[in-house]
């Protein structure tokens, strides 16, 4: 196991008050909710579910009629947008962008395969931004979706949702945002920011895996990608997953201000330590418009996977993007997108973090960083000004 | 790290024989960064008994590229260079207890880092048959030498714009600036690739591209 935890913007840990709020679900009130004719536990759970489906949908100053729980980000992606492609019949087209989550860009490439989708994908620039002009240009007359996320999974880059929903206002086009990297820890306002529909998950915000929801506009009109009971808005059939749908609206809920404020120090404290203590490196993304839990940084000349398989033998768990990390042996597209040539992508780690970690743990990973990347460039052919 | 065998851990953990060669006979750099995998090994030999007696390697690359350069140079470190050239890539990934299939290329690579070097060392003694340096034979050098920023050989890139070969100069025009940051990287590696050969005279290389304005 490992001691220090720097991969939060992969999944985190379940905080424990989480646990808490989830435990009477699986112990004593573990009856199916039921609307109006049930016993009374069934009635009880199905208050509880509603007074979660609240607290999640306050979080995102939506309706509680607007949620749909499902079992993840990747489920609420599909859903989305199987569900609008599915129901519209026919070729519709889609606007999306190319650093986009891969439960977006395969759905939609499965999709195309299947005949129903025609889509287009914008560029970023070099912070990773979507290019607000290329995609005002891609909105046709018979554009029916336009997929931007909220936060990039690889760099954290904020995507500029309020001029995007704009954009997609005066065309009539719904706008979908795969939020599950950016809930609860960026603003995210579907009123303010014209967003149709939107996915979230519980596990990158200390809450349990496997529980997600859909946020969609009560006008968007969607087929249910899964067949069964008339469960959720008859959307998504199954008996609800109550202790997660719990913990869930627990986790949002108990996030403050103050451990937004927390996560941003300890990664400015990484990124200023690094910039102190290691020559030759890049930032990978925007410096004042990123998220702030992720740090994501190239270290010239050496290669991630090495990085982190050192970091690994001293008890710190961090990502890359590096090809040789990869089972299909490529670099992050994401960086790649971005214009990073393929050597610096090879040489990226992300950092992410949490309420969880510690100044401590990071100058701790600053410490065998520092010594791990000088013995890697020692090794490397590239390397300039070697003693 | 379950993917990898204990002896690939070790070798990456503890490489031998690592940095380079300051005099050394023979030197190769093989792969590029762009693919993510790059070896240079340097040798020493000695030319009676044709001995490896020292052998260095760089690497940047994951950590099989670093373990099977490593146990690469421990397979051929005091051979000859008869002995070690028969070393195949399935026998270093095996002498490792093997690797997983997706990092086997990284044998290969590593494999062939040395029998480059070697190759080098015998045409600049006269080992291999002495075959006159025709265009052909400097097109098939720079086959090898690749762009770094995207693994591709500069002939498939469309660098080389132009080469002649004659009385034992070669000329070489590259579509690229003096200052493109990967000049003098490539005219390091076509030298290397040509410098050797018995019966070149000079290598000469024009960068005659145009500025980006």
């Amino acid at each position: 196991m490992n001691e220090i935890y720097l991969d939060n913007a992969t999944t985190t840990k379940l905080d424990p008050q989480v646990l808490e709020a989830m435990r009477p679900f699986m112990l004593e009130e573990y009856a199916v909710p039921s609307g109006h004719f049930g016993y009374q536990s069934s009635l009880d759970a199905k208050e509880k579910l509603d007074q979660a489906r609240a607290a999640v949908a306050q979080s995102i100053n939506a309706e509680p009629d607007e949620i749909i729980f499902t079992s993840g980000g990747t489920e609420a992606n599909n859903l989305a947008i199987q569900g609008l492609l599915r129901k519209a019949k026919g070729k519709s087209h889609v606007v999306t962008t190319a650093i986009e989550q891969e439960s977006v860009l395969n759905t939609l490439r499965a999709l195309e395969k299947e005949g129903l989708v025609e889509f287009t994908m914008v560029s970023v620039d070099a912070d990773g931004f979507v290019n607000l002009n290329e995609l005002k240009a891609a909105l046709r007359d018979d554009t029916v979706l336009c997929s931007v996320h909220l936060v990039n999974h690889e760099v954290g880059t904020i995507q500029p949702l309020v001029e995007i929903g704009k954009l997609c206002e005066e065309k009539g086009i719904p706008l979908h945002t795969d939020a599950v990297n950016g809930w609860g820890h960026v603003p995210f306002d579907v009123r303010e920011m014209n967003v149709s529909l939107a996915s979230l998950a519980a596990h990158k915000i200390h809450g349990p895996k496997g529980v997600g929801a859909l946020y969609r506009r009560k006008e968007i009109k969607l087929l249910p990608i899964m067949y069964g009971g008339y469960n959720e808005f008859e959307l998504r059939p199954g008996i609800e997953n109550v202790p997660g749908i719990a913990g869930m609206a627990r986790a949002i809920t108990m996030i403050e201000p103050e451990h937004i404020t927390y996560i941003h120090n300890l990664k400015r404290t990484m990124w200023e330590l690094v910039g102190q203590e290691i020559p030759w490196i890049h930032l990978n993304g925007s410096a004042d418009r990123g998220a702030p839990h992720i740090l994501n940084i190239t270290f010239d000349y050496i290669e991630g996977e090495s990085i982190l398989l050192h970091l690994d033998m001293r008890g710190i768990a961090a990502a890359t993007g590096s090809a040789c990390f990869s089972k299909a042996l490529e670099a992050s597209y994401v960086l790649l997108a971005m214009g990073r040539p393929h050597e610096q992508a090879h040489g990226s780690m992300r950092f992410s973090f949490s309420r969880f970690n510690t100044t401590e743990e990071i100058k701790r990973t600053l410490g065998a960083l520092k010594q791990i990347v000088a013995d890697l460039r020692r090794l490397s052919p590239l390397t300039p000004d070697k003693e | 790290m379950a993917l990898y065998s204990k002896k690939v851990i070790e070798h990456f953990k503890h490489p031998r024989n690592v940095g380079e060669i300051a005099d050394a006979d023979a030197a190769a750099m093989e792969g590029s960064p762009a693919c993510g995998d790059m070896l240079k090994i340097t040798l020493k030999i000695d030319e009676k008994t044709h001995v490896i007696t020292d052998i260095k390697f760089e690497s940047f690359g994951c950590a099989s590229n670093i373990a099977t350069a490593s146990i690469i140079t421990e397979m051929a470190k005091g051979r000859t260079i008869e002995e070690a050239e028969r070393i195949g890539w399935k026998q270093a990934a095996d002498e490792l207890d093997g690797l997983p299939p997706v990092k086997m290329h990284c044998a290969v690579l590593a494999v062939d880092a040395l029998k480059s070097a070697i190759e080098q060392w015998k045409e600049r003694h006269g080992l291999v048959e002495k075959e006159p340096t025709t265009p052909d034979k400097v097109l098939r050098k720079l086959r090898n030498v690749l762009n770094p920023l995207t693994g591709v050989s500069i002939v498939r890139m469309q660098l080389l714009l132009d080469f002649d070969v004659a009385d034992g100069i070669v000329t070489i025009d590259l579509d690229l600036t003096p200052e493109h940051k990967f000049a003098s990287h490539i005219s390091e590696e076509i030298h290397e690739k040509l410098d050797h050969l018995w019966d070149v005279k000079e290598v000469k290389i024009n960068f005659v591209g145009k500025p980006e304005v």
